[in-house]
């Protein structure tokens, strides 16, 4: 038996969303990505002269993060809403602190999580309100 | 604390300050330099827009240099205070409506920011 077209038409509209999806959580991991590795950077360039805050792969490392970052956020919106995708990218936050935690033995406590859950919170409210407006 | 006691440290908070302002001008030059212009090409390469992307590269050296004593952790919440500084600078600067809920939004970030910092 042969799909109807408004069933196939259906079908390339969740795949659309769901390959939606996926881009946006790749350019909320290469932000984060890109946050950890200039963590790194700045580490790498603290022993070492001025110059070292920019010649240096780390730095390098974490501009291509984000060039790439950029790449897949517009292959993202291409798919879905901004007012969708955008709060998105709120789970930088949470994503940020469990790298701190787990790459640079950074402690963290109740007040944290806390503090991190009311700013996503509040991205969410701005972005969706921004995207509205839009 | 957002740094260590140590008076070195000073200007690596200062950097990281320099980066929200940044970041925030940055975003009001971008949607300055966006409005108004007719074709892609002129909403890129004008003066307005090349500044703003100019700030932000400014804003990944500056980020750097302050992580060399900041944690990362301390950096991305008070990063999230850009959501505030654009949507102040868009009222009074650009002139945009803004509504209650986006305020709301903001103060939540405020809330957020103060409650991790306690």
């Amino acid at each position: 038996m042969r799909d109807s077209p408004v069933a196939l038409g259906r079908a390339e509209a969740a795949l659309s969303r769901m390959q939606g999806i996926v881009w946006i959580l790749s350019a909320v991991v290469l932000q984060s990505a890109s946050a950890a590795l200039g963590k790194q950077a700045g580490l790498w360039s603290a022993q070492r002269d001025l110059f070292a805050v920019v010649i240096n792969p780390w730095y390098g490392a974490s501009i291509l993060a984000l060039v790439l970052q950029a790449v897949v956020w517009i292959a993202a919106l291409r798919r879905l809403p901004l007012s969708f995708a955008y709060p998105f990218m709120s789970l930088v936050l949470p994503l940020n602190l469990v790298t701190a935690w787990y790459c640079f033995d950074e402690q963290v406590s109740f007040n944290h999580l806390a503090g991190v859950g009311l700013i996503c919170a509040g991205i969410v409210v701005v972005a969706r309100c921004s995207a509205e407006a839009e | 604390m957002i740094v260590s006691n140590d008076a070195s440290h000073v200007s690596h908070a200062l950097a990281l300050g320099a980066c929200l302002l940044l970041t925030a001008t940055s975003q009001l030059l971008l949607k300055h330099g966006a409005s108004g212009e007719t074709t892609a090409r002129s909403a890129l390469l004008n003066r307005f827009t090349l500044s703003g992307y100019a700030l932000l590269v400014m804003v990944t050296v500056l980020a750097v240099y302050a992580m060399q004593a900041i944690e990362l952790k301390v950096v991305t919440a008070w990063t999230a205070l850009t959501y505030l500084m654009v949507t102040a600078g868009s009222a009074t600067i650009l002139g945009e409506h803004v509504n209650r809920a986006r305020w709301l939004g903001s103060a939540l970030i405020v809330a957020g920011i103060a409650v991790f910092q306690w």
